[in-house]
This record gives C-alpha cells, structure tokens and sequence, in this order.
C-alpha cells in the first residue's frame, strides 16, 4: 500500500525523472560525504586539541617540575655544603660551626627556614638562625629525624609541616619542607652520626605553583607526596575545610603520563609526573569544560563550513543536473510527437553531451529515413492498388468485345449497315469512356452513359426481352465513381434476370445522394437468387456456376473497397420469383475536388 | 524550474542557513558567568582573624567572579559617616554585604533603611532577630560551654575562675560567655566576672571570649604566671605562642576561612537565585599545646604560610 502510494506520488511529482534521479543522488551522495568529512573533521580537531592540551599541560607541568627539581637541588647543595664544606671538617668537641652555619643561611634565607645539625641522641649541636631548640621538644621523636636514620644514604624530604623544635619568641612559626640526612661528625677524633636539618621555606615552593596555576590553561596543578598525601594544592583550606574534595591518592597512584578520569561527575584529563629527589608527584587536572569551551568553537566552524559547502553544492548539483537533464529532457519531448506518429516531428539535436548530439543526430536520420520509407510504401501501395485496379477492370473488356463484334458481324452480313453503325458508335464510346485515358475515377455522368452506351448495345442483342429505365438524380453527376461499376451489374442483371423473360423483362437503374453518400442500385424482376447464393456472391473463392468472366460483382465490390474502404461497396437484395436489386454505394465526392487532390496520380 | 522560483529557492536556503547558524550559535553559547559586587563591613581589628577570613573571602571573590570592597568600621566614626560610607557602597553598585561586626543585628535595625534590595549576610553571628537575613555563623554558645568544660576538666578545687567581661554589644562574645557560664554552674563552679589586673592570684583560671581579650590575658600574666591558666579564642600567632609556651591550656579556633569563603559564597547563591541555605554553621576546634602540631590541627592554627 505505501509502495503503490509512494509510486503515485513519485510519478505525480515527476520525481523519477532523469534531473531528479541525478540531483538527488549527488545531492545525497555529496551529503553522506559532507557528513563524513565533517565528523572527520572534528573528531581530528577535538584529538588535535586535546592533544595540544595534553601538550600544553604536558610542558608547563616538566617546567614546574624542573623549577622544583632545581629548587630541591638547591637545598640539597646547601646541605651538601653544610656537609662536606664545614661538618667534615669541625671537630664538634672542639669546634663552633655557627658561623658557618650563619653564612649559609644569609646567603640563602630567601628559601632557608633554619639550618641546624644534632647529634645521634637528639642533642643540637649547632643550628641558625635560632640557635636553641625548645626544652620540652623530643628531637628523636620528630619525624624527620627518623627518616633520617631510616635512609641512611639518602637524603629525606618531608611534608610540609610547621617547624616547632626551635625557641623563637618572635612568635613566627613558619611551614617549611624539611631537608634531613644522616652525617659523620667527628668528635675528638671519632666518628659520630648526626643529622643534619636544613628547612626550606615552604613559601617557596607555594609561589612557584601559585606561578604555575596562573599560566595554566585553565586546569590547576597540585603537588603530592609519592602516598598521595597533598602538599600543595591551590584549594587545600577548601579540601581540609571538606567543602571540596580531590582524587589526590588516586592521581598519585597513575603512572607518569596523561590519564582520562570521570571524578565527582567531572570529565578531565590528570597528567602527573614524578619529581625527581623526592619521589613527589606533580599532578595537572584539566578538566573537560576547560578545553571543551574550544570545542564549542570547532563544532561551530565544522558545522558552519559543512553546510555552507552543503548548500553550495546543492545548487552546483541542481545545475550540473540540469545541464545533464536539459538536452536529454528536449530529446525526450521531440521523441513523444514520433511516438505519437508525427513523422514531421524534428529531433533535438542542439545541445548536451556529444552523445546526446550524436542520438539527436541519428534520431533525426531515422526520421528522416522512416519518412522516406513510409512515402515509398505509400507510392508502392498506392501503384499495387492501380495494379490490382487494372488487373480487375482488364478482366471485364475482353468477353463483351467479343460478343458486340461478333453482333456487329452478322448485322453487317446481314447488310444491316444502320443497325451496325448504331453499335459500332455506340461501341466506341463504350470504348472511350472505357478507357477514359486510363483514368481509374470518372463522373457519375459518364458512368451512367457508359452504362447506357452498353445497355444500347445489349438491346441489339437481346431485342425486346427486356426494358431498361435510368432514374438518376441530376444532383449526382459531377461526383466521382470508380469506372465500370454499373456495367457489371447491368450484364449480371441480363444474363442471371432476363434469360427467362419474353419481353416483360424489366430492369431499373437508379442513382442518388442520401446521407452524404451517393446511392446507385440495379434492380430487374427476374428470378431472383436465394439467400445462400446471396450470401456468397460477394465472397472470394466462392463456388457458384456463373456465365461470362463471372468476375463482375466480386470485382466491383473489391474495386470500391480498394478505393474508398470497406465501408463501401455492392449490396445485394435478391427474392426468388421476384428479382433481385444491386446497390452500390459510394461516397459523395465531387469530381473536380478529387482531380484537385489527387490529380497527376491518375 | 525558471530562473524567477531558482532565486527565490536560493533565497529562501540562504535564510534558512543563516538562521540555523544563528540559532546553532546561540544555543550553544557558554552563559557568561553574572559577577556582583559585594561589601564587607568590619569593625575587627584581630590582623590574623582578618588576613584568614579575607583570604577566605578573595578566593571565594574568584570562583565565583565577584568584587569585594573591604570597609572598616571604626567606633570614632559617627552614624552620619557610617551612613556616607554605606551610601556609597550603594552607588558603586553593591549589590550585597557581609557583616563581620560585633552586633549586626543593631547594625541592621539601623540601617535597614539603606538596605532595602540588597542580601545581607552576617559573619560568625546567626542573626536572632532577623530570620530573614542568612548568616554564617558559629555556635557561639556551644563554643562558650566546651571550652568552659575545658576548664572545669583542668581545675583544681581551689582555683578561682575568672571570666573575662565581655562588651555588651558584642554578640558573639556574649552568646560564647552565655555558654561558659552555663559550663561552670552546671558544674557548681562560682566565677568572676572582670578584666583581668596586674594583681592576679597566682591558682586562678582565666576564660576568655574572643581573641584580644585572649591575647591581653596573656601579655597581664605572661610573666607572672608559668603554667596553663588561660582559655581563650582565637590562633593568633601570639596566641598559639603563648600555647606553645603553656600559658595557654586550650584555645577555640574556628575555621574563619571557611566562614569567609562560605560567606561569598552564600551571598552569591542568592543574588544568582541559586539554591542556598538560610544559614550555615562553620565549626570550630578546641586545640592543646599536645596537639597544636598535629598534622590536621596545624592547618587550623597556622593558616597562613609567611
């Protein structure tokens, strides 16, 4: 049912057409491609931009690594100065290292908190710049002390904590990244362990990351222990306040790199890497909406240049369409006055493809040569109907001559000269009108007198047997008859009606325009025929005994049918005992219109 | 189809591709954020308190784009000048203000007039008298009664109690020295109420309110006394020295970032009809020498890296 009214509507909108098949096929093809291209396209931009975050992120995230690298070496050549440029060398029996210690610390108290060096049990032996530590601390307790001695060779960073082991009454307590390592100190000439404490500032490091979130791309950038334990974070009185929350130990457990995570119902990209020293992580979160406001923006350019291309091509497409459709369209319309039947019809050949042109052409040739077939045929026709019309009047002439002339004979033996010369005139205008200059068409008039000139000459014959009454309509002797119809049916109204009568014998010939058409019957009162011979007079083959040629009404019939159709011709009224009445109808054509039309053809 | 129906198809594709970019366009856009302009009115002079709480509020002024005008309150000012400042807080666009004062609510009822379209929202002090008004506040008086039990805890039988007078106007101290008293004759313990002098017993305990009257305990009896006979309010560095010290025993410390944070926060919620509370409580800790270094109490303690 839908098929049936999807083919309805096609046909209705002429949408199976050669300009619609072709634009909407490009039009959908170039869509499918389009699209394609389009999400190609962004997809490629959105990884590109992505990547370039990534990138970014990836960059800005090795310089603060690199920047904290260089801090913590910084500390860490600080402590090694400490170490092998003044505690290897002091004796601490005997020797003060507070001065050196001092020196240090000047040169570097932009980022140093305190430097300070303890022995084994926890006993300072010399620190600045605050040279005494709390009373009621527990050095050994500290945690750094104990990683420490834990990491023998190592040196140990801690967390950020505030510094509480030294006696400062200014009543400044600052947050620092304790730097701690195992030393040999020397006393009275043995080897001692001690620790030595340097305190970066952790303000330090706080500013270098502040600097960092601020060239950021919109993300942020957090540092944590290699736990996950946060030591920087831009929100971190947020997080400890609980009115945030960060994916920290998660993010310090990826591997270095970037990783795609879905946190707290939020899309975004964590890169971490690991700083060296420490084993810290530093970890970059990007989120989505950050990078996906450039995506916005793609999407927007993609789909603007995307239908833009789209609406051009549309047009391109019903224009090429049409110029391939055109030429075709034309050759098509020319085409349905052929199908018609118009052989006058001219073939465009005007434009489009050479192909086009080249089917135009040959169309057009075609034409041309179905014209000149189809005039052939009509002049071979027309010369096999005058062939078949000449076959059929020769066949008549032959039998009557023989008979007049012999009659002709015996009145001339006889010396019945006048007599003889009555049929040989009359006879000889049979002959005219006969021949007619071999005009196949003639008047009515001069049918009729032919007709009578024969009816003349068969009186001689068959003196007083019969009478012969001509009733013709003025009105009907300027149309046109075939030639040699009358005769026929006059000679089959002699020999078939009046053999039997003795002079009561009587035969009407009657001519006149009804309906348009012309009317002209033989009518004798002789014996008639019964139906079935009725019924066969007309029909070819027939087997019914006939004197003469008996060709006379079959060939009359077949020779009005030839010229005028089948529409036309002899009909038959026969009743035994009472006669029989021959109508030939014809159609009202005046002669001189005929001439007019067909003329030089005759 | 004739030249006449093609350029009216064009025409008529044109438009439909300009409308569908525009409303594409306009659909897609990202809403720009509202920003507001907000002031804070303050009449404390506590420099910690202060630093922790505007650090607070700036990082709030950034999330959530907004513009903080921090007015000081003084008590030369007259009304007629106080009323000059507001006024033009008014004209500059403020579109809120937050009250970290000693009593908003007298602060309101003077100058609701002046107010009439504009959120106000009080720091630390719930507003009683004024339900419509948020606030983001401490239990004050909760504070007052924990950190007397604190007391009552470390208190000999024969130690006096002293509770160091509050000012009338202010709220906060009023509600915190509510909850003390509430403390010490729950437990049947007869306090002074005074400021503290020069001739201070050497076996009395001292409760203090709010931190300068924390601090001004402190720098009476630093000297004279040597062990830990203040409770008091507030991490002010001299204070949490003076606890590092044992001159304090326990101080309350509330989470004054937060409340500055939340402030904005809240105000903003509002002014964006965003849902928001009517009030918030922003809790507070109660901080021994013992754990004064503890990993999450020093957060609390020392906010602010130097």
């Amino acid at each position: 049912m839908i098929r049936k009214v999807f083919k309805k509507w096609v046909k209705k909108k002429q949408y199976g057409s050669i300009q619609f098949t072709i634009s909407a096929s490009f039009t959908l093809i170039s869509l499918i491609c389009m699209g394609s291209i389009g999400l190609i396209l962004y997809s490629k931009m959105v990884s590109n931009t992505e990547e370039m975050t990534v990138e970014a992120t990836g960059q800005l995230l090795n310089q603060t690594s690199v920047n904290l690298e260089t801090y913590l070496r910084n500390m860490m050549r600080i402590s090694d100065s400490m170490y092998y440029s003044v505690i290897k060398d002091k004796d601490i029996s005997t020797d003060n290292m507070d001065s050196e210690m001092n020196l240090l610390y000047e040169a570097n108290k932009d980022n140093l908190v305190s430097i300070a060096c303890f022995k084994e049990d926890g006993e300072l032996v010399g620190a600045a710049p605050i040279a005494s530590v709390k009373g009621e601390v527990d050095i050994i307790s500290q945690e750094w002390f104990g990683a420490a001695n834990n990491q023998m060779e190592n040196l140990h960073f801690s967390t950020p904590h505030v510094q509480n082991i030294f006696d400062d009454s200014s009543y400044r307590y600052n947050w620092v990244v304790s730097l701690s390592r195992i030393v040999e100190l020397t006393r009275r000439g043995t080897n001692v362990r001690g620790v030595l404490l340097v305190d970066m500032n952790f303000s330090s490091i706080e500013q270098l990351f502040k600097k960092s979130n601020t060239m950021g791309n919109g993300g942020y950038m957090y540092l944590t222990d290699s736990k996950g334990s946060i030591i920087y974070h831009p929100r971190q009185k947020l997080i400890d306040g609980l009115a945030e929350k960060e994916n920290n130990t998660v993010n310090a457990a990826y591997e270095d790199g970037s990783h795609k995570e879905n946190f707290e119902g939020e899309r975004r990209i964590v890169t971490v890497k690991t700083v060296g020293y420490t084993g810290w992580k530093i970890i970059s979160v990007t989120p989505y909406s950050v990078y996906s406001l450039n995506f916005a923006q793609i999407r927007y350019f993609v789909i603007v240049i995307i239908s833009a291309a789209m609406f051009i091509l549309f047009f391109v497409n019903q224009f090429v369409s049409a110029k391939i459709a055109d030429p075709i369209k034309r050759l098509n319309d020319s085409v349905k006055g052929l199908e018609n039947g118009n052989l006058d019809v001219v073939i465009y050949e005007g434009g489009g493809s050479d192909e086009i042109q080249h089917l135009g052409k040959t169309l057009n040739s075609v034409v041309v040569q179905l014209r000149k077939l189809m005039d052939k045929i009509v002049i071979e026709q027309e010369e096999k109907r005058r062939s078949e019309l000449y076959a059929l009047q020769s066949q008549i002439n032959p039998h009557f001559l023989y008979n007049t002339l012999d009659s002709i004979v015996w009145m001339i033996e006889g010396e019945m000269y006048t007599e003889a010369i009555h049929m040989v005139t009359h006879l000889a205008r049979l002959f005219r009108i006969s021949l007619s200059k071999g005009k196949t068409v003639i008047t009515i008039k001069d049918e009729i007198d032919h007709a009578k000139n024969y009816m003349n000459i068969q009186q001689f014959r068959y003196k007083d047997k019969f009478q012969i009454f001509f009733h013709i309509a003025p009105e009907i002797y300027d149309y046109c008859t075939v030639k040699l119809i009358l005769q026929p049916l006059l000679e089959n109204a002699i020999y078939y009606g009046m053999e039997y009568m003795y002079g009561d014998g009587e035969i009407n010939v009657k001519g006149e325009k009804r309906e348009g058409d012309i009317y002209m019957s033989v009518e004798d009162n002789g014996p008639g025929m019964t139906k079935e011979i009725q019924g066969d007079l007309l029909k070819e083959g027939r087997k019914i005994p006939t004197k003469g040629s008996g060709v006379g009404l079959l060939n009359v019939h077949k020779r009005i049918q030839l010229r005028y159709g089948e529409e036309y011709g002899l009909t038959i009224e026969s009743q035994p005992d009472e006669g029989t009445k021959v109508t030939i109808h014809i159609p009202a054509i005046l002669y001189e219109d005929w001439k007019k039309e067909k003329g030089e053809l005759e | 189809m004739s030249r006449k129906q093609w350029e009216l198809l064009l025409a008529g594709m044109a438009l439909l591709f300009i409308m569908g970019i525009s409303i594409y366009r306009y659909t897609s856009r990202i809403p720009e954020e509202e920003s507001y302009r907000l002031s804070v009115f303050s009449d404390s002079n506590d420099h910690n308190t202060k630093s922790v709480l505007r650090q607070g509020m700036e990082r709030a002024s950034r999330d959530f784009h907004t513009d903080l005008n921090f007015i000081m309150f003084t008590e030369e000012q007259t009304q007629e000048e106080k009323e000059e400042i507001i006024f033009r807080e008014i004209q500059r666009g403020s579109q809120g203000f937050l009250l970290h004062l000693d009593n908003p609510d007298a602060w309101i009822e003077k100058y609701s007039h002046m107010l009439e379209g504009r959120v106000v929202l009080a720091l630390e002090v719930a507003f009683y008298d004024q339900p419509d008004n948020p606030s983001i506040w401490i239990n004050n008086e909760k504070m007052g009664y924990e950190l007397a039990m604190e007391l009552v805890k470390g208190r000999d039988e024969n130690q006096n109690v002293v509770l160091f007078k509050t000012k009338e106007h202010n709220k906060k101290d009023y509600l915190r020295s509510m909850g003390g008293k509430k403390a010490l004759e729950e437990n049947g313990i007869v306090w002074e109420e005074r400021e503290v002098t020069d001739n201070e017993k050497e076996n009395a305990l001292y409760l203090c309110f709010n931190q300068s009257a924390t601090e001004q305990t402190v720098e009476m009896l630093k000297d004279k006394i040597n062990r830990e006979c203040i409770f008091g309010v507030g991490n002010s560095e001299k204070n949490v020295y003076y606890l590092d010290k044992g001159v304090i025993h326990t101080l309350a410390v509330p989470d004054e970032y937060m409340i500055g944070y939340m402030g904005v926060k809240n105000i903003c919620d509002r002014l964006s009809f965003r849902e928001s509370s009517q009030g918030m409580e922003i809790d507070y800790i109660l901080v021994s020498k013992e754990e004064l270094y503890l990993p999450e109490v020093q957060k609390r303690m020392f906010p602010i890296v130097q």
